[in-house]
């Protein structure tokens, strides 16, 4: 739960006028890191990473 | 608390009273430990017969949101320069660093909403200003880099702080010690102190080098030219081509040193060419800081603020009438900064023993079990004065550990300053250190004058500056050039009676004092660590309180 209260201040964060052109980069990063954690290893991303670069 | 970085620390109020203060290295015993301070608070805790269900609130000492935004930020400024050091970046700040208040949370088992974030240059600014005896003062902080800053100019009043200005990455006197660190062949945000010292070997022929790479405006502020750093593309080194074109090949990283060495001269002329523009530059904004705030007092801190050259030159040739450094200047001490700025309190610091207890009955038990000789004296003072007097070392215990990285009295190893073959033993047996690398003196107030210039000051009860040697009685804690980071002791020092007896034993009045550790060790705190180093060091007997403890 208290991961929520650190995800909405680091939205608050990001959503000031000046930084909110670092969100769509912040958003892809932290999917990865999603993807990550959800497929519980680099072995089930490596396809699409490949497909990426 | 700081800590996610390197020396991380935790400090304690209780009821509006500074209580503790004690880095995470003396209890994890992993040298400049840069985890979080979660044993280090449960220390401090548990000598106030706390526990953490009883804490009201934790301030850490940076924003980590604003840290990962500067990340973020350099690796797109960077690109595609950057794109090598980006993964391993992103691992660790999505990875540990965005999650810190969480896990200080989880770390002492109380809810994530009494946990506060801070400001990384404003908690240095509070652990300097709201720990000296100043009203009123300007405060100078200066270190590698906090969210997106590396040097900041403010102003205290009363438990007030206000920022004049503040200067950006790249611009960073840190980041350029610690490109300069790694050329060395030391580790960086480690060896800096090891580079402060070769410099006095060396002469200022690379000031042209330097007067280049770091310029300074007339408003005090700094440009730091980033081509010869590497901070974000390679940090482990922090220097990249450019400065090994400009200075010549770096050294092997951990090659032993030598003053034979045919490359030592080139080494110590480099460092002492980065110490002489540091000491300009720094000059420069404290000089800049007092045209803006007019105070007669000024707070240094920062891991800079580490750097006791430079902060003997801003009291030599600067505008101030008083210079404050407290003990734990650099990211240790943004702890004490965090939380005495979060509760708007101030804490002046008159010694440095605010960390936990060494238990002398617990020693005395261990001891015994381990087959130690155990002798409880009866004037432990006189014991040790005749001791040192004998040409003896001596590991001294006492009370609590130091705050900060220097042995202040309480953790020591000790000897007489004037025997020079004593002070090389030590630095090859007992503490093997770099042959370039002096010890530091200890004296009382009264006998200051009589064996360095000037007279004690804020700083030097914390060895947080330097003075010259009036004479060579202390061949074995002065440097090459004469100067010595002296510690000045008053009656109210555990040191204080047994450097008086001391001088009756010997007629003389200046003692060697070195923190009390094995190499890449942190100083001893507990009984544990006491009884561990002198197992280590079976040669050197051991006093803790009234215990006389020989292997």
């Amino acid at each position: 739960m208290s991961r929520f209260q650190t995800l909405s201040e680091l939205v608050r964060h990001f959503l000031h006028r000046e930084r909110w052109v670092l969100l769509p980069l912040l958003g892809v990063l932290l999917l990865g890191a999603v993807i990550l954690g959800v497929s519980t290893g680099l072995s089930q991303v490596a396809p699409l990473v490949y497909a990426l670069f | 608390m700081s800590g996610g970085y390197h020396d991380a620390a935790a400090a304690l109020v209780v009821d509006g009273v500074l209580v503790g203060a004690l880095q995470e290295e003396r209890i994890s015993r992993i040298k400049h430990d840069p985890g979080l301070p979660i044993g280090a608070a449960l220390a401090l805790l548990a000598q106030e017969g706390l526990s953490p269900q009883d804490v009201a609130s934790v301030f850490f000492h940076e924003d980590p949101y604003a840290h990962l935004e500067r990340v973020l930020l350099w690796s797109l400024r960077s690109f595609p320069k950057g794109l090598k050091a980006f993964p391993q970046a992103m691992r660790k700040q999505l990875g540990s660093d965005l999650w810190v208040l969480d896990s200080i949370a989880e770390g002492l088992g109380i809810p994530r909403g009494r946990i506060h974030k801070g400001e990384h240059h404003r908690s240095h600014a509070a652990s300097a200003f709201l720990c000296s005896p100043f009203e009123q003062a300007a405060i100078l902080t200066v270190d590698g880099v906090g969210e997106h800053h590396s040097t900041g100019l403010w102003q205290g009043q009363g438990a007030q702080i206000s920022c004049l200005g503040q200067l950006e990455l790249p611009h960073s006197l840190g980041l350029l010690w610690a490109g300069v660190t790694g050329w060395m062949g030391l580790a960086v945000n480690r060896g800096e102190h090891e580079v402060m010292g070769l410099a006095a070997h060396g002469q200022p022929r690379f000031s042209d080098v330097f007067e280049r790479w770091l310029t300074q405006s007339e408003d005090g502020s700094f440009e730091v030219d980033p081509a010869p750093l590497a901070w974000l593309s390679d940090p482990e080194r922090g220097f990249g081509p450019a400065m090994e074109a400009a200075l010549g090949p770096a050294r092997a990283f951990n090659a032993r040193w030598s003053l034979q060495d045919p490359d030592f001269q080139l080494r110590a002329d480099v460092a002492a060419s980065l110490q002489q523009r540091t000491n300009e530059v720094l000059l420069g904004l404290a000089t800049a800081l007092h045209e803006r705030t007019a105070s007669p007092n000024l707070c240094v801190a920062g891991g800079v603020a580490l750097n006791c050259r430079a902060i003997a030159h801003i009291q030599a040739h600067g505008p101030f009438e008083q210079v404050f450094v407290q003990p734990a200047a650099g990211d240790a001490g943004g702890a004490l900064g965090a939380v005495l700025s979060g509760l708007g309190i101030r804490a002046p610091m008159h010694h440095a023993a605010w960390g936990v207890c060494c238990d002398a009955g617990r020693a005395q038990d261990l001891a015994t079990e381990l087959g130690m000789k155990v002798e409880r004296v009866e004037d432990p003072v006189q014991r040790a004065a005749a001791h040192l007097a004998q040409g003896q070392a001596l590991a001294w215990v006492k009370g609590r550990c130091e705050w900060g990285p220097r042995g202040l009295g309480n953790r020591a190893i000790l000897a007489s300053a004037a025997d020079e073959a004593l002070g090389v033993r030590l630095s090859t047996q007992v503490k093997p250190r770099a042959p370039f690398r002096p010890f530091a003196p200890i004296v009382s107030n009264t006998s200051f004058s009589e064996h360095f210039e000037g007279r004690p000051d804020l700083c030097t009860p914390f060895m947080t500056t330097l003075r010259q040697s009036r004479n060579d009685l202390s061949p074995a804690t002065t440097h090459v050039d004469g100067s010595a980071r002296v510690q000045s002791v008053g009656p109210k020092d555990a040191l204080h009676e047994v450097l008086a007896a001391f001088e009756k034993e010997s007629g003389q009045s200046v003692l060697l004092n070195t923190s009390l550790n094995g190499p890449g060790d942190p100083a001893v705190a507990r009984e544990t660590d006491a009884l561990a180093w002198l197992m280590a060091h079976p040669g050197t007997p051991m006093l803790i309180d009234d215990l006389w403890i020989q292997t």
